[in-house]
């Protein structure tokens, strides 16, 4: 009673001229504060800023090869955040994405094509095409330059890869600058120092790493490695890590340790699998994760056998066709490309292998990259 | 030069048929009767394509234009392209087409591409609806398509020219003559298109689709008597084509060509043993893809004999061999051949107001156990006061499709062990008739079982299995009526088909397709033909209308086809000058410039326009008796 009888004698503001330019001091302090915060906290870059995003080869010959957003931690899908400018999706075969600051490289292997994008809003920056690029597969920069793994044709009148290579582009002219020969199914790259290693897989055909000086441009050496060398990571020790998926059904899969410095091979690991093509890493970079069969491995960096038990078994995936782990966290992230028809799937496990969550993804799931 | 080969020898036709005339009139050909295959498949719908409207659109493939005609969906990849039919919800592998009475459907892949049938190559077209393996063999589930040849010439001579949009021509010669006991017509087609249509809503045109398909069908008919013929049918097709690229891609360089040869002999005797068949032939089926050949190479022998039993009852029987070469690549280094042979019955009788038809057949496969297949069928009569009939209908068949050469013999995957799919099909319908007007409805229902589908093991090699169950329910509703008012005539039809087909069981890692939809299968088609003449002019208005399709097995909408509506429409005029015939027409396709697709990622063009100039030759007429 007391306090809304208070409350009703009091005075009502009045402004008089003085405490309006007091107000008007108050309200522009705050707006400077405010901005002043903004600029400790930048404004978000766009809707796809953070989170994971899925790229999805799509069926062959449809053209639906598609990008998939994951939002961690609300977990929010989005199917198909990137549309070609002819088309309703990525494109036909959208093989890999890599980042280079706010840009994004999209590499179309059946349209024989890079799409350029701003990957936090994933609109189109343009692309780079060549009449060499014929099958692309991986893509990697360094400054101003773009070096990009090509199959190249297959031989007159069959599938057999004859001309395989790295490309390399100018992005500020968008030309090709070199093409620089390597062994047959070139695939993976990897940057380290003064290096780029590529893998040649050719779905087992070929077993050399080729490594490339990019200050000049120039094959270093293939080095001999297992049959289908694919996946490659650089350890904690700056070591790269190469996964060769053997012979077919000869269960005779490899892990190869290369010195980047003396670029010598040092160690190679017998597998007893034949595993399948990725190759990840945990975030302390002591640890190296391969699967084959649905079962996922984990092996030391310092082992010297591969071991005899899985981490786990990903019981609910029926065909793994993509393996990454999530650097801030170590989730163990596997896409399942299920019938290789239908809609594909990504299921999360923690770094000890219990599942946590999955998601429906586009059509065959093949890389994630999480930012 | 295939066509300058045609006009030589068309100008010769001319001067024989000139000189022909000058002691003789057109003699009339042999008249041997065999029953028409409805008679047999008493109980089920078939469809005569109506030979006016072929005429005027002669110039489409097969797939183009039965779309119009039917509630049937065809899958194009791209405009001119491959083209696989689906029908009563079953895919384009569960359709057989069958070319005077040999199937031609691709040995390897199982389908026919009716995107290399081109219409003008026919003299008739039947499309059988429904389950009918018991007189049509392997693939007849969904339905057949019976093209003809050699059916008696109706014009000495007929030629006609087309210009289109995007650099497209169209030509064909038809010419035929009557010298004594022998009949001989041929006809010539070419057709070719730069196919480089603006893609819709992008500023781009379509790269790398250009095309060039030609043909020749060569028929001899020798009168050895009144009551016995030989027959020789000869259909060479070539297509070369750049393979029209997905959108967005614009470096492809994929090319296919194929070259298909179809020859029969036929020997016909009618006496009173009855109608004798004896056939001949040999089909050799070439796809050229980025220059790799592969091959199918089949001979053929087919006998039948049709005779009428006590108390009017026909009987139909016969027996198929097809000796099969497989002359691909991907079968290694050794050619599968193998010996197929069909042995059918069949018998129909008319009580009063029933008709009754009774079928069956039995494939011989080596090491496949081919199902016996039976058919069954009746019609009643419930009206017949002129002009009300209607007619009430049923029948039940079991069908199968045979593993194809793929499924068998592809090196390191097929498997000689697969069985045949297998099905069991029943339908119900009704034809009624008032003056003009028909109505016509089918209630359906299908279920497969044994469904080939090629699987990834777990070391990522895709094998065929016996694996999948579908089950397909439906309905279709035909409509069609003609009036005329003086000079002013107007005929139209209308089609809706209404199709669930749905995955009931499948592979392990399949899952996701159970409970739904087969992909690129519509659940809604529809199609509507206008068809107006006053004196000498003609309009007509075609209309297609697809529902939504999924191009991916759960279904996602995310990758689904929106529907669409298509509408054609032509105008022409004619003049008549003694046996002379010509015939002027201006074409618009896609009118409403809708922007569609019927594969993922394949590109159709939007409004196109065409012009065709007909000439015939009229038979003289009969001497009078």
């Amino acid at each position: 009673m007391n306090h809304s009888k208070k409350f009703y004698t009091r005075q009502p503001i009045i402004l008089t001229s003085a405490s309006f330019v007091r107000v008007l001091i108050l309200i522009l302090s705050t707006a400077l504060m405010l901005m002043g915060c903004h600029g400790d906290e930048p404004l978000p870059k766009g809707k796809y800023e953070h989170g994971i995003i899925v790229i999805n080869e799509g069926n062959f010959g449809a053209a639906n090869g598609s990008v998939t957003f994951y939002s961690a931690p609300s977990g929010d899908v989005e199917q198909n955040i990137f549309r070609n400018d002819a088309g309703d999706f990525a494109g036909e075969v959208v093989q890999s994405l890599t980042l280079d600051g706010d840009i994004g490289y999209m590499v179309i292997n059946g349209d024989n094509k890079i799409e350029i994008v701003n990957h936090n809003t994933f609109k189109s920056l343009g692309t780079l095409s060549d009449e060499l690029l014929d099958k692309p597969k991986y893509i990697q920069i360094m400054g101003r330059q773009a070096y990009v793994s090509v199959l190249g044709p297959y031989e007159e009148g069959g599938y057999s890869l004859v001309d395989s290579y790295v490309l390399v582009f100018d992005l500020d002219t968008k030309e090709v600058v070199k093409k620089i020969e390597t062994d047959e199914g070139t695939e993976n790259l990897l940057l380290a120092g003064q290096y780029l290693f590529a893998s040649n897989y050719n779905y087992g055909g070929s077993n050399t790493v080729a490594i490339i000086d990019i200050a000049t441009n120039t094959l270093e050496d293939q080095l001999e490695v297992g049959s289908g060398p694919a996946g490659l990571v650089a350890d904690v020790n700056g070591d790269i890590w190469v996964l060769c998926e053997g012979d077919f059904g000869g269960a005779n899969g490899t892990l190869v340790r290369i010195n980047p410095n003396t670029l010598q091979v040092e160690k190679t690991i017998d597998l007893h699998v034949n595993p399948y093509t990725d190759l990840a890493i945990t975030p302390d970079g002591e640890n190296l994760v391969y699967t084959a069969e649905g079962s996922v491995f984990m092996i030391s960096i310092s082992a010297e056998t591969a071991p005899d038990e899985p981490l786990f078994i990903a019981g609910n995936v029926v065909n793994t066709y993509a393996l990454d782990i999530n650097p801030e966290n170590g989730d163990i992230w596997i896409g399942d490309a299920v019938n290789f028809a239908s809609v594909g799937s990504v299921f999360i496990y923690d770094a000890e292998g219990v599942f946590k969550t999955s998601f429906t993804a586009g059509i065959n799931p093949r890389q994630f990259t999480f930012k | 030069m295939l066509l300058r080969f045609g006009m030589l020898l068309m100008i010769a036709y001319a001067g024989f048929n000139a000189r022909a005339q000058v002691d003789s009139t057109w003699l009339e050909p042999v008249t041997i009767y065999g029953l028409p295959e409805e008679v047999y498949l008493a109980g089920s719908h078939t469809i005569t394509l109506d030979s006016t409207l072929q005429q005027q659109q002669d110039s489409r493939h097969l797939g183009e234009i039965l779309s119009f005609q039917l509630p049937i969906y065809f899958r194009n990849y791209g405009n001119g392209m491959s083209s696989g039919i689906s029908m009563r919800g079953t895919s384009p592998q569960h359709v057989a087409v069958r070319w005077n009475g040999i199937n031609i459907n691709s040995f390897s892949l199982g389908q026919a591409d009716f995107s290399i049938l081109h219409t003008v190559a026919f003299d008739a077209v039947k499309v059988h609806v429904g389950g009918g393996s018991a007189r049509f063999g392997s693939g007849a589930l969904g339905g057949s398509v019976l093209l003809s040849t050699g059916e008696d010439p109706k014009h000495p001579i007929m030629f006609s020219q087309e210009f289109g949009s995007f650099g497209r021509y169209f030509t064909s010669l038809k010419g035929s003559l009557n010298i004594r006991n022998v009949t001989s017509s041929t006809s010539l087609y070419r057709t070719q298109s730069k196919n480089n249509f603006p893609l819709p809503g992008s500023n781009h045109r379509q790269p790398h689709a250009a095309y060039l398909q030609q043909g020749i069908v060569q028929t001899l008919q020798f009168a050895l008597s009144p009551s016995r013929r030989l027959k020789v049918n000869y259909w060479y097709h070539y297509a070369d084509r750049e393979i029209q690229p997905t959108i967005g891609n614009t470096t492809s360089q994929d090319t296919q060509r194929d070259q298909n040869h179809r020859l029969s002999f036929t020997y016909e005797q009618n006496n009173r043993f009855g109608l004798l068949s004896l056939s001949g032939g040999l089909v050799d089926d070439k796809i050229i893809y980025n220059g790799v050949v592969g091959e199918i190479f089949r001979w053929i022998g087919i006998a039948s004999h049709q005779y009428t039993l006590p108390k009017k009852i026909n009987l139909s029987v016969g027996v198929e061999w097809n000796h099969i070469i497989g002359k691909m690549p991907d079968y290694g280094p050794e050619q599968p051949v193998e010996d197929r042979i069909d042995v059918s019955a069949s018998l129909q009788k008319n009580l009063d107001r029933l008709s009754l038809a009774l079928s069956v057949r039995q494939p011989f496969i080596p090491r496949v156990s081919a199902p016996l297949l039976p058919y069954l069928g009746a019609e009643f009569d419930l009206i017949r006061k002129n002009p009300h009939q209607l007619k009430i209908r049923a029948n039940g068949s079991r069908n199968f499709r045979a593993p194809t050469m793929n499924d068998r013999y592809w090196q390191d995957a097929g498997r000689d062990d697969l069985q045949p799919e297998t099905s069991y099909a029943a339908e119900v319908g009704l034809d009624w008739r008032i003056h003009k007007t028909t109505l016509t409805a089918s209630a359906f229902a299908q279920t497969i079982e044994e469904w080939i589908q090629w699987v990834p093991e777990s070391n990522g090699v895709f094998r065929p299995v016996n694996i999948k169950k579908v089950g397909i329910k439906g309905m279709e509703i035909g409509v069609s009526s003609a009036r005329s008012w003086g000079n002013l005539s107007a005929s139209g039809t209308l089609n809706y088909a209404l199709t669930h087909s749905i995955t009931k069981e499948t592979h392990a890692s399949n899952q996701s397709e159970v409970g739904k939809q087969l992909i690129y299968t519509p659940v809604h088609t529809g199609s509507a033909i206008l068809d107006s003449n006053y004196k000498t002019w003609s309009a007509t208005l075609y209309f297609q209308f697809t529902g939504t399709r999924f191009t991916e097995a759960a279904n996602s909408p995310v990758y689904a086809l929106d529907p669409f509506a298509l509408v054609d429409f032509s105008v022409g005029k004619s003049w008549s000058f003694q046996r002379h015939h010509l015939g002027v027409y201006a074409i618009v396709k896609n009118l409403l410039d809708t922007p569609y697709k019927l594969y993922s990622g394949r590109a159709m063009p939007g409004r196109n326009y065409t012009f065709k100039l007909t000439y015939k030759l009229n038979k003289k007429p009969h001497e009078p008796f």
